[in-house]
């Protein structure tokens, strides 16, 4: 009995190499490979079957329950049923005898065992471990003898003695086996699939990817793999590109390129901009990411390649541009440094210059009219009166015009200004200096700029002195210096209820020597408003003005980041 | 000894334009200031003139100045030039130098200062009110102002 069940073992590991054979060669057609291995179980249970051990005549003793519970466990339902169909037909038809109930028994059962446990394993993914198998394989012949009861007239009385200790001992050990080859061979396909699964993702993200790839030996410089972006980029195919040395791309010289590797290799992330020859002819710029990576056992470097070319050369040009903007800059600032010189200059021979021929001509003129005062006639008095008159206001212009140039020149020295007491200083110096003028002067607290304090002082002088002049015939004078905040902006006010100007003639106001009203009513030189404009201008702000006749006037002005 | 300063009484004037000149000289007679006017008109004369060298060689140590009225912009050698060889030798650092001239711009005023001149005065364009300017300038340095024996 025993080299019977030896007999039937070896039937069935040679089944399990051709089941899995079969498996592997047809696999996307489930149905077909179930009903050619459910037959395959079938004949083996068949070849089990011709090659059994008699216990008397219709009654055999074999492997079948193995074979069918393994096409049970491993083959599934389709497979065990085949399988079970050709055996119970042999066992029926062609054996026949007094134990075809009792065979056809086992075989039902052992073909249910298996299925329970072929829907265990597929519902608890739990693996079947060699406990599980033992026991199984004891469950299945178990009932095996239980089918025994079903021979005729009690022949179960005989049979069981005989054949209990084999069955309990070899059938289970060698399901056990059998299972173990099954398992064996289905973990291998699995780990087949996965490999197989892996390349379809390599090929994924190597082959099917736009980036050039390339894998590169890190000591010689071969190259081991190239993608079809890489072929389209170099021009060359993946056989050449295989048969290339990575230095008969990259044009550095050798030595370098493989300082470059050595590099790559001992750190994860490696960001180069290259110059690689093409097939064409060109050279372009790159930028290759390169990490090392194992491949197929080997530590490789695995490069992407980026076409950097338009960008390297946009990058080179901004920095061309940017030099000679510097280049430029540095002339103009030359260029308006040698004008500003210039303007200086100008500036200082018309301060000494045009003033001299002035003081001689009112000098002599004031000596004329005190030695011939008393012969000249009154016209003649009055002419040398106006010639003197003139001599001095052209000095006077010419100061002014100085002092407009000055601001212009000189440089500002930023600080916190508070122009809420730099205004009441002013209000109180000028208050002083006309005790007669009765005039109300509010001032806002906490006017604070980043500002010359300077020019800010003669600014608020030139528009509070404006202010002041223009109201001196109002006989209830208010000046207001305020502000408000629009748009993010501080504006600044300098209110008056004084005599007025018309708008039309509102953009003349800032410009020199313009005046709006006659110069024996108001006198000045109609330079003080230029002088405020350009020192808010200075300052990057603005200024203007709004007002009708005998309404009083408003001057706004900004400072501007101040 | 006679090359004292307190002694001298020759106000030495350096001014190249004829016509303010004349003003000058003018206004000293009106205010009747009556010490010696010497007049030099570029910066080289009067430093050959203080230095006693070129034409001023073995000059009369009684015209040693006992003031300079000295204008800036001068032909040859500028007034700061001159203001600062001056005051670069012993006899005369010490020497009052009022620097009475046309502009009043920024620089003129604080170079000068910087260099050692005693008053920085601006000539008016108003005639009279250069008059008074000279009279209040005669009294100060010629009657109340010291200065130290020279060296």
């Amino acid at each position: 009995m025993a080299i019977s069940i030896l007999q039937n073992i070896s039937l069935i590991i040679s089944i399990a190499v051709i089941y899995h054979f079969v498996s592997r060669q047809l696999h996307g057609r489930p149905l077909i490979v179930s009903a050619l291995n459910g037959a395959l179980f079938g004949s083996a249970a068949m070849l089990a079957m011709l090659n059994p051990f008699h216990f008397a005549t219709g009654i055999i003793y074999d492997g079948r329950t193995i074979i069918i519970a393994v096409a049970g466990l491993f083959g599934g339902p389709l497979v065990v049923g085949v399988a079970v169909a050709i055996a119970i037909a042999f066992r029926v038809f062609s054996i026949g005898g007094t134990g075809y109930l009792a065979g056809i028994l086992s075989i039902l059962f052992a073909a249910a065992i298996g299925l329970a446990f072929f829907y265990w394993r597929k519902r608890s993914k739990k693996p079947l471990d060699n406990w599980r198998l033992l026991a199984i394989g004891y469950l299945v012949h178990i009932f095996m003898l239980i089918a025994q009861f079903a021979l005729p007239d009690q022949r179960w009385k005989t049979v069981l003695p005989a054949i209990i200790v084999p069955v309990l001992f070899l059938y289970p050990l060698a399901f056990f086996f059998i299972c173990r080859l099954f398992i064996d061979n289905e973990e291998r396909t699995k780990n087949l699939a996965m490999l197989k699964e892996s390349e379809a993702r390599y090929k994924l993200l190597f082959k099917a990817h736009s980036s050039i790839m390339l894998l590169i030996d890190p000591d010689s410089g071969q190259i081991i793999d190239a993608n079809p972006s890489a072929e389209a980029f170099y021009g060359w195919t993946r056989s050449q590109l295989l048969s290339m040395n990575i230095s008969e791309i990259n044009i550095q010289p050798v030595d370098q390129i493989k300082e470059r590797m050595k590099q790559a290799q001992s750190k994860n992330k490696n960001i180069f901009i290259l110059k690689h020859r093409r097939a064409f002819g060109d050279i372009r710029d790159v930028e290759v990411f390169s990490s090392p990576v194992e491949y197929s056992g080997e530590k490789v470097l695995y490069s992407i390649v980026h076409d950097a070319t338009a960008r390297i050369q946009a990058e080179n040009k901004v920095r061309e541009l940017n030099q000679t903007l510097e280049q430029r800059v540095a002339k103009r600032t030359q260029e308006l440094q040698d004008m500003n010189k210039e303007l200086e200059a100008f500036a200082y021979s018309v301060s000494h210059d045009l003033r001299a021929p002035l003081r001689a001509i009112e000098g002599f003129s004031s000596l004329l009219s005190e030695e011939a005062g008393k012969t000249l006639s009154e016209s003649s008095e009055h002419y040398l009166g106006r010639i003197r008159y003139n001599a001095k206001k052209m000095s006077q212009l010419i100061d002014d015009l100085l002092r407009l140039s000055r601001i212009s020149r000189q440089n500002l020295e930023y600080s916190k200004v508070d122009l809420s007491r730099l205004a009441r200083e002013i209000a109180a110096e000028m208050a002083t200096r006309y005790p007669a003028r009765k005039l109300s002067i509010f001032v806002q607290e906490n006017m604070v700029a980043s500002a010359d304090k300077a020019l800010l002082e003669v600014l608020l002088r030139n528009l509070l002195g404006n202010a002041w002049k223009f109201t001196a015939s109002i006989p209830d004078a208010e000046i207001r210096f305020e502000y408000m905040d629009r748009d993010g902006q501080r504006i600044y006010s300098i209110v008056d209820n004084g005599i007025g100007f018309d708008m039309e003639y509102a953009d003349k106001l800032f410009s020199p020597f313009q005046r709006l009203h006659n110069e024996k009513e108001y006198d000045g030189s109609g330079i003080g408003l230029s002088i405020a404009r350009r020192i808010v201008a200075r300052h990057g702000g603005r200024i203007w003005a709004e007002s009708a006749p005998k309404k009083g006037a408003t001057f706004y002005f900004t400072l501007g980041g101040g | 000894m006679s090359s004292s300063l307190s002694e001298s009484t020759v106000i030495l004037l350096v001014e190249d334009n004829p016509d303010d000149e004349e003003l000058t000289l003018l206004a000293f007679r009106n205010n009747q200031i009556a010490n010696p006017i010497i007049v030099v008109r570029d910066g080289a004369e009067a430093l050959e003139f203080l230095f006693k060298t070129g034409k001023y060689e073995g000059r009369d140590l009684r015209t040693n100045p006992r003031l300079v009225l000295l204008d800036l912009k001068l032909p040859k050698i500028g007034g700061l030039d001159v203001l600062r060889k001056l005051r670069g030798a012993p006899a005369t650092q010490f020497l009052p130098v009022v620097v009475l001239t046309t502009s009043n711009q920024d620089e003129d005023i604080v170079n000068s200062y910087r260099f050692g001149a005693n008053s920085f005065i601006r000539k008016p364009v108003e005639f009279s009110k250069f008059n008074e300017a000279i009279r209040q300038l005669g009294l100060y340095w010629l009657l109340l102002n010291e200065v130290p024996l020279a060296q």
